[in-house]
């Protein structure tokens, strides 16, 4: 059973709320949190299970489970020399055509390659058009040939 | 993100910024131990560094995804580091009475509470910690282990039950012993 189809709030649920996250509000599910908070101003008999789970969480914030203050752990961190990343020929596109958003005039970007990307592809396909004439155009002497030919033809 | 995606330092830098404390936190209380933390978390930003683009925002925040990483890498350590402890970290065969008698032969009371929290199993450990000191949604920290809401409450009523059971024997009985997690 999933929290989100958890209703109406029960007796051994608060309880298991209790058990599982602690008598902090904040703490428990966020879809079931105003129900158990009118469940328990509701019941005062179960007032007794929330300050067993109270006891708890007090030990719980004791200062012996504070961790140390990590002084200067973010300057360690970034004084460490990060390795060069292999990236893919993918990556290096996307991010040719999607740029870092710190990069001026990145909101134009986008617009601006959708707008060219047509024109490319129109020029692409042009070339290509252009050259099958080419491919299958007839030399000089090809062309002396065909003639003898024609002229042949009519002799006979 | 796009930023450190895109080899960006500077946002890298922010990511750090915002990120790091928490990451180290999580570590610590996994780890018991601050240079290992340190350690972990170094790490932890490496990885976002060489492998920002495998993130997927619809999937994770950026910071449940870091403490994926950290977990990934703190449970690594310790099936590393500690090999005998694999064996002892099956929920069920944790005694809690027979744990409890023997963290009574701690030293310090508070010391004790690191004791307590370093023989949790990893699981419960990482399902308390997560869900009670590093802020997650129940329905991030069960994505992050893998397993059910309701699973993930029984690990944390079980962490719970335990922690109570430590404590109680702590707070009749005043104990000392070093600040790192027992395995």
């Amino acid at each position: 059973m999933n929290n989100e189809t958890r209703q109406p709030m029960t007796e051994q649920r608060f309880a298991q709320l209790l058990a599982s996250y602690g008598a902090d509000p904040e703490h428990w599910p966020g879809t079931e949190r105003a129900a158990a908070q009118a469940f328990m101003d509701d019941n005062v008999h179960v007032r007794r299970l929330v300050n067993e789970a109270i006891q708890l969480d007090r030990w719980l914030h004791l200062p012996a489970w504070q961790p140390p203050a990590f002084a200067d752990l973010e300057t360690k961190l970034l004084q460490r020399a990060l390795p060069p990343r292999a990236r893919s020929l993918i990556d290096r596109l996307m991010t040719w055509l999607m740029p870092s958003p710190d990069l001026p005039l990145r909101q134009l970007w986008r617009p601006v390659v959708a707008a060219c990307l047509p024109l490319a592809v129109g020029l692409l396909v042009g070339f290509q058009v252009e050259r099958v004439p080419e491919t299958y155009s007839t030399s000089v002497e090809e062309e002396l040939y065909l003639i003898s030919l024609s002229d042949y033809a009519e002799i006979l | 993100m796009a930023g450190i995606t895109a080899g960006d330092q500077r946002s890298f830098a922010e990511a750090v910024r915002m990120h790091a404390r928490p990451i180290a936190f999580y570590a610590y209380r996994m780890l018991g131990n601050q240079s290992e933390a340190e350690d972990i978390a170094q790490e932890t930003f490496l990885r976002l560094w060489t492998q920002a683009s495998r993130w997927q925002p619809g999937k994770a925040a950026l910071s449940t995804w870091l403490h994926r990483i950290a977990h990934n890498l703190c449970i690594d350590f310790l099936r590393k580091n500690k090999p005998a402890l694999a064996s002892e970290l099956s929920d069920d065969l944790i005694d809690d009475q027979a744990t409890a008698e023997e963290t009574l032969n701690s030293e310090a009371q508070q010391n004790m509470l690191h004791v307590a929290l370093g023989r949790l199993p990893e699981r419960q450990r990482s399902a308390l910690v997560l869900t009670h000191y590093q802020g997650l949604s129940n329905r991030e920290v069960a994505d992050m282990l893998a397993i059910t809401v309701d699973a993930l409450e029984s690990l944390l009523a079980r962490a719970r039950r335990s922690l109570k059971t430590y404590c109680q024997a702590a707070d009749q009985r005043p104990a000392t012993n070093g600040g790192r997690h027992e395995q």
